[in-house]
């Protein structure tokens, strides 16, 4: 008997499961907002302290993704722009791109508009909001 | 707001355009947007690249305005450029994703059940035809000078069309 | 006139191009008369709904023809970046940083959007533009005017 529960013990010290890992991957929707105007051309920044989150993804929502520089992948600052010589440009609250990040910590994500423009490329200041995927 | 149409000719137009006056590009655009537009649906039979084509049309025309010659009708000089910007963006098959969900979904279908019933038996050429005489209101030498075609084929064409169409009932609208 | 009209005669009556004896027969003649009216209930059926066309487009287009000076080419590719800061491509200046198109002092996204909208337009461009260097100005310099606004450092 007493060699079956020290069998049964060291199987479940063998099989005891792993501590639960701290990471998780959540991803960000960029919106920028401009009200009526059309927005033809947008660069924004976001910054994030890198031990509590690193940037692993970006994603484009039209048929053209975002620029970026890659060297901003594993960081905690990346520079996301784009723009569009089309005829039908959006304006309103306008989702711009999603970028994917793992979060190891409890990070505190800032925008920050460097640039932004109009059809004509008259400058606009458009307000900028992330929220999490799948949010309003 | 009462807006005064430009009352010169398109020749006079045409002369003022090469002469750098700016009011005369405007005045083309007002005269024949509506016109760019609707061909261009009719061939991209999408609402977003129909206006796309308008742009591009008109900046090909102000490209070109320098040396620009209207030497047959402006519909005539608009027409094989509208048409080819079109085709061009049908083969491309671009349709930029809509990123505000509340844009307009589909436009509506530019062909009918309707119309093709009405053009149902032409071959492309003489439905072509038809429409830039019915629909476009061309002559046959503006028709002809549009699709780089003799006189005597778009004669052709047109005559086997409507001979074909001759037998049918079109409803009263 | 013998017989009845051929359908170009009546097309031509149709469309208001026919001759008086041509217009004459066909108001007179029922089989004619029957013929020209299905032309025109066929023109009325295949002409579309007037297509909307949002004023924007025009606002577009009119970017591109509006001066600020005198009409110019290079003058017009000034006016579609009017409303931003400085003066710069009429004047004929040189960006004294590459790829700063519009001469604010930076090189950012709208560097690249009005560089894309100055080639899509056809208008002669300044070969300064040339940033990467391969002896002209085109698509890949608006790439690298883009790379280079997104670059960390």
């Amino acid at each position: 008997m007493m060699r079956l529960l020290l069998a049964l013990g060291l199987l479940s010290s063998v099989t005891a499961p792993e501590p639960q890992s701290t990471v998780r991957f959540v991803a960000l929707d960029v919106y920028a907002n401009t009200g009526a105007t059309p927005l033809a051309a947008w660069q924004i920044e976001l910054n994030c302290d890198p031990s509590q989150a690193k940037i692993v993804g970006v994603e484009g929502v039209s048929e053209k993704p975002p620029y970026y520089d890659p060297a901003a992948l594993q960081g905690g600052r990346i520079i996301l722009a784009n723009f569009s010589t089309e005829f039908a440009l959006p304006s309103g609250r306008v989702l711009v791109a999603r970028v994917h990040f793992q979060e190891t910590g409890s990070p505190v994500y800032t925008p920050t508009l460097m640039a932004a423009a109009a059809p004509g490329g008259g400058r606009l200041k458009p307000t900028i909001e992330l929220v999490r995927a799948g949010g309003k | 707001m009462i807006r005064h149409m430009d009352a010169r000719t398109d020749a006079e137009l045409a002369r003022a355009l090469r002469g750098g006056d700016a009011s005369a590009f405007e005045a083309f655009y007002d005269r024949y947007h509506e016109w760019v537009a609707g061909l261009a649906l009719r061939f991209t039979a999408n609402r977003e690249d129909a206006l796309d084509v308008l742009q591009e049309t008109f900046i090909y025309l102000f490209r070109r305005s320098r040396d620009f010659e209207l030497r047959s009708q402006m519909k005539t000089f608009l027409y094989p450029v509208v048409k080819h910007l079109s085709l061009s963006r049908r083969q491309t098959a671009r349709r930029q994703a809509p990123l505000d969900p509340r844009t307009d979904p589909a436009a509506p279908p530019v062909r009918s059940a309707e119309l093709d019933s009405l053009l149902v038996g032409l071959s492309e050429v003489q439905q072509e035809v038809v429409l830039l005489r019915f629909v476009d209101g061309l002559d046959l030498q503006a028709i002809s000078d549009a699709l780089e075609v003799p006189l005597g084929t778009v004669k052709s064409r047109l005559h086997s069309a409507l001979d074909l169409l001759r037998g049918r009932t079109f409803p009263n609208r | 006139m013998d017989g009845h009209l051929d359908v170009l005669a009546i097309d031509a009556v149709r469309a208001g191009e026919g001759s008086p004896e041509e217009r004459d027969h066909a108001a007179r003649c029922a089989d004619c008369g029957a013929l020209l009216e299905g032309f025109r209930r066929l023109a009325a059926g295949l002409t579309p709904a007037r297509m909307d066309v949002p004023a924007t487009v025009k606002r577009n287009v009119m970017a591109l023809a509006r001066p600020r000076r005198a009409w110019r080419p290079l003058a017009a590719a000034a006016a579609l970046l009017i409303g931003m800061a400085g003066v710069w491509f009429a004047t004929g200046l040189r960006p004294a940083i590459p790829g700063d198109v519009d001469h604010n002092g930076r090189v950012d996204i709208i560097d690249a959007y009005a560089l894309a909208v100055q080639l899509r337009s056809g208008l002669k461009v300044d070969p300064a533009y040339d940033v990467n260097g391969d002896g002209k100005v085109d698509e890949r310099d608006v790439e690298e005017i883009a790379r280079r606004s997104v670059a960390i450092r």
